[in-house]
C-alpha cells in the first residue's frame, strides 16, 4: 500500500532521506524511530506529494504522489503532530468541514459518533476548537481519519504532548483501525509505544533506514539498547 | 468546495468577537463617514446656489449704470462641486470653487500656488474616497495575512489538502472573501452617500451612472487588493513575512510612489509660482495696449482707423463712444496673451498629469486614484475645463459690456451715459455644467486598462501558486 523505493531527497547538499526502501501492506503498522533530522517527517512528506523525491519512487496504493499528489491523498488519511483546527468551529463542526473538504455528506449523528468513539464526549464536541487541549484536538484528528475511511494512515509524531491516558485511547484506536486493514506509517520517538504497537519498527538516522526489525521480535530493553546504539553512532559519525 | 472554504472564511470572521468587532466598527464607520460628507457636500452646493444668487442680484441691482463702471463691477463664476465630490473630494478642495469675472482681468490661476495646481499630492483628505484607497486595504491586508498564510503556517492548509480540496479552491475562496469584505464596505459607503442625498433632495439620475461607474471601478481596485493578499500568502512562507511584505507594498503605493511621481513629473515639466506668472503676464501686456491710456499708441493707431472709416477728424464727430473700441482693443490683446501664458501653463499641467498617469500604471493605488477623480469630476480635468468655460464667459460679458460701452448711444467722453438695468439683466448669468463621464473618461483609459491587467496578473500569479503547492513545489 504504501511503498519507497530507494527514495532519495535532497535539501541542498543535505540527504534528507537518502535511498529510503520500506513498504506497508493493509492492515500493518510501520512505526519509524529516529532522533530530530533523522528524515521521518521528510518521509511523510513524501508520501503526502508535499515533497516530490529527486530520486527513486514513492507510491500510495500504486499512485505516485509526486505526479498524482490528489490520485494520492484520496487513498490517505494524515494525522500530524499538532492537528490545527480551526478555533472558531466546534469540534463537531470542525470534523463536519473536513469531512465535507473530502466530499462525504454525514449527518450530525454519525459525525457524534466518531467523536465519541475517538473519545470526546457529546458537551465537548459542541465546544469551540480554541478552547481543546491537545489531546482534544487530536482525538479530532483521529475522527477525522475514521471518517475519512482510508486505506492508509499517515502519523507524524502523533504522541508527542499527549498525556499517557490520552496517549494509550490513541494507541487502542490505531490498533483498531490495523485491524480493520488499514496500512499505518508513525513516526515517533516513543520506543514503549512503537513497541507496544506492534508491527514493523524502523529506525532512521541522517535519511538512511539503519534497522528494521519486528516488534515482536524484541523486548523493549533490547529496542532502547538498539535504538541509542544507533543514535550514538550517528552523534560520533556527525562529530 | 471554494463556496464551503467562502463560508468557512466568512464564518472565521463573524465568530471571532474581535474581528467582527473591527469589521462592524469599520461598517458603521464608513457609513457615517460618507453619510457626513454628502451632507457637507449638499449643504455646500446650497451655499454656492445661495451665493450664486447673490451675486446675480448685486449686478441686477446695481440698476443703470455706465457698462464700463460694470466691467470693473465684475461678477463671480461659481464652480458646483464635481458630480461626486461627495465621495471624492479630489484636487477640487485645494484649487477653489469661485472664479473673479473682471473687464482686463483674465481668471489669472485661482490656486494658492499655481506650481501645486498640476499635481496630485493631495494625500491625506479625510474624504470616502481616502478610506476606500487607503483604510479599506489596509484592513483588508491585517484579515488577509492571518488568513491563508496562517492556515499555511500553522498546517490546517496540508490538513484540508490531505482531505482532497484542491490549494486553488482554497486560494480562490480567500480572494472571494477578502475581496467581498471590501465590496461590503464599498457598498455601505456608496449607498449611505446615495440615501443622504436622496433624504437632502441632492441626488440627480446622471450621478447615479457616475455612481455605478464609481462603485465598479472601486469594485475593480479591491478585486486587486484581494489578488494581491492572497497571491503574497502563497508564495510568502509565513503571516509575518506575508504582513510585512503588504505593509510595504501598501507604504509604496499610497505615499512613496504618488509622491515621487509628482516630485518626478515637478522636476520634469516645471510650472511657474503664481508671481512669476503673473509678472510674465503683465510684462507681456505692457507691450500691447493700454485702453484707459487715450495717448497709448495702439489706441492712437486704432482711433485714426476709426475715424478712417467713419470719414471724420475727430472723435467728437464719432456716432459713438471711441472708449469702448479702445476698451475691447485692450481686451483682445489681453486675450491674447492670457492664452499663449495660460496655454504654456495647461501645457505643462497636462505633461506633469501625464508623467503621473504612466506612474499610475505601475500603481493600482494611484491608479484608482486619479480614475476616483476623475468620475467624481473633481480633477484637474475637471478644473481645467471650469476655467476655460468660466473665462469664455467673462469675454463675453466683457465684450457685450464695451459693445454697449461703443454703441449703447453714448458719444466718445460722455461719462454720463448709463446702460439700462434691461440691458444688464439680459446678460446670462454664468453657468457651468462639468462634462459627461464619457468626455473625461478617455483620459484615463491607460489607468482603467493598467487595473485590468493588474488583477489578471495577480489573480494568475496566486493560482499558479496554489497549484505550485498543491505539487509540493512551494512548501506547505
Amino acid at each position: 500500500m504504501l511503498i519507497a523505493e530507494s527514495a532519495t531527497r535532497l535539501f541542498g547538499d543535505v540527504r534528507a532521506v537518502d535511498a529510503l526502501s520500506l513498504s506497508v501492506e493493509a492492515g500493518q503498522l510501520f512505526c519509524l524511530l529516529g532522533a530530530n533530522g533523522a528524515g521521518k517527517t521528510t518521509t511523510i512528506n513524501l508520501f503526502l506529494g508535499f515533497l516530490a523525491p529527486d530520486e527513486g519512487t514513492v507510491s500510495v496504493g500504486g499512485v505516485q504522489p509526486s505526479v498524482d499528489p490528489r490520485g494520492a491523498r484520496r487513498q490517505l488519511a494524515y494525522i500530524p503532530e499538532n492537528v490545527s483546527l480551526y478555533p472558531q468551529l466546534t469540534g463537531l463542526e470542525n470534523l463536519r468541514l473536513f469531512c465535507q473538504m473530502g466530499g462525504a455528506k454525514s449527518t450530525d449523528d454519525q459525525l457524534g459518533e466518531l467523536l465519541e468513539r475517538a473519545g470526546l464526549t457529546a458537551e465537548q464536541m459542541h465546544r469551540p476548537v480554541g478552547k481543546y487541549s491537545k489531546g482534544m484536538r487530536q482525538k479530532v484528528g483521529l475522527s477525522i481519519a475514521y471518517a475519512r475511511g482510508a486505506s492508509a494512515l499517515l502519523l507524524d509524531e502523533p504522541l508527542s504532548g499527549l498525556d499517557p491516558a490520552a496517549a494509550s485511547d490513541f494507541c487502542e484506536e490505531l490498533g483498531r483501525m490495523r485491524e480493520d486493514g488499514a496500512a499505518i506509517l508513525m513516526t515517533t520517538h516513543d520506543l514503549f509505544r512503537a513497541k507496544e504497537l506492534g508491527g514493523t519498527i524502523g529506525i532512521m538516522r541522517q535519511g538512511k533506514m539503519v534497522e528494521t526489525l519486528e516488534a515482536n521480535e524484541i523486548d523493549a530493553r533490547d529496542l532502547e539498547r538498539l535504538y541509542l546504539h544507533h543514535m550514538r553512532t550517528a552523534s560520533r559519525v556527525t562529530v | 468546495m471554494t463556496r464551503l472554504m467562502l463560508q468557512l472564511q466568512l464564518a472565521r470572521w463573524w465568530r471571532d468577537r474581535r474581528i467582527a468587532g473591527v469589521l462592524v466598527g469599520a461598517v458603521l464607520m464608513l457609513g457615517l463617514i460618507s453619510a457626513w460628507s454628502t451632507y457637507g457636500d449638499i449643504a455646500q452646493r446650497s451655499a454656492h446656489t445661495e451665493a450664486a444668487q447673490t451675486a446675480r442680484a448685486q449686478w441686477e441691482g446695481r440698476g443703470a449704470a455706465h457698462p464700463h463702471s460694470m466691467a470693473h463691477f465684475g461678477d463671480f463664476a461659481f464652480r458646483p462641486s464635481g458630480p461626486l465630490a461627495r465621495l471624492d473630494r479630489g484636487v477640487q478642495a485645494r484649487l477653489g470653487k469661485v472664479l473673479r469675472i473682471e473687464g482686463h482681468r483674465q481668471g489669472t490661476p485661482i490656486h494658492a500656488d499655481a506650481a501645486r495646481a498640476g499635481t496630485v499630492a493631495r494625500y491625506p483628505r479625510p474624504d470616502a474616497a481616502f478610506f476606500l484607497h487607503t483604510v479599506v486595504p489596509l484592513l483588508l491586508m491585517f484579515l488577509g495575512a492571518a488568513g491563508l498564510a496562517s492556515d499555511r503556517e500553522t498546517g490546517r492548509l496540508r490538513l484540508s489538502l490531505v482531505q482532497g480540496i484542491r490549494a486553488r479552491a482554497v486560494a480562490t475562496a480567500h480572494f472571494l472573501a477578502l475581496w467581498g469584505l471590501g465590496l461590503l464596505m464599498l457598498a455601505v459607503l456608496v449607498l449611505a452617500s446615495w440615501v443622504t442625498s436622496l433624504a437632502m433632495g441632492g441626488a440627480a439620475a446622471t450621478d447615479l451612472v457616475r455612481l455605478l461607474v464609481f462603485a465598479g471601478t472601486h469594485a475593480l481596485f479591491l478585486a486587486i487588493v484581494a489578488a494581491a493578499i492572497v497571491a503574497a500568502s502563497v508564495w510568502l512562507r509565513t503571516s509575518k513575512s506575508t504582513l510585512l511584505a503588504l505593509l510595504a507594498v501598501w507604504v509604496a503605493g499610497t505615499a512613496v510612489l504618488p509622491r515621487a511621481a509628482t516630485s518626478l513629473a515637478g522636476v520634469w515639466h516645471p510650472l511657474p509660482s503664481r508671481d512669476a506668472f503673473q509678472a510674465d503676464m503683465q510684462a507681456a501686456r505692457a507691450e500691447g495696449p493700454d485702453g484707459h491710456n487715450p495717448k497709448d499708441q495702439f489706441v492712437e493707431q486704432r482711433r485714426q482707423e476709426i475715424l478712417d472709416e467713419y470719414g471724420v477728424t475727430s472723435v467728437d464727430a464719432l456716432p459713438l463712444d471711441f472708449g469702448g473700441i479702445a476698451m475691447q482693443l485692450d481686451e483682445d490683446f489681453g486675450n491674447r496673451i492670457w492664452d499663449e501664458h495660460r496655454g504654456r501653463l495647461e501645457q505643462r499641467m497636462r505633461r506633469q498629469s501625464e508623467v503621473s498617469s504612466w506612474a499610475a500604471t505601475l500603481n493600482p493605488f494611484q491608479a484608482v486614484d486619479h480614475l476616483s477623480m476623475t468620475i467624481a469630476g473633481t480633477d484637474l480635468m475637471h478644473d481645467l475645463d471650469f476655467q476655460r468655460e468660466a473665462e469664455g464667459y467673462r469675454r463675453e460679458l466683457i465684450g457685450r459690456l464695451n459693445h454697449e460701452h461703443a454703441y449703447g448711444g453714448a458719444k466718445t467722453g460722455e461719462r454720463g451715459f448709463k446702460a439700462t438695468p434691461a440691458f444688464y439683466a439680459s446678460i446670462d448669468p454664468f453657468h457651468y455644467a462639468a462634462p459627461t463621464i464619457g468626455d473625461l473618461f478617455s483620459h484615463r483609459a491607460r489607468e482603467f486598462a493598467s487595473m485590468w491587467i493588474w488583477c489578471v496578473l495577480l489573480v494568475l500569479t496566486f493560482r499558479i501558486g496554489a497549484d505550485r503547492i498543491e505539487r509540493g513545489v512551494l512548501p506547505c
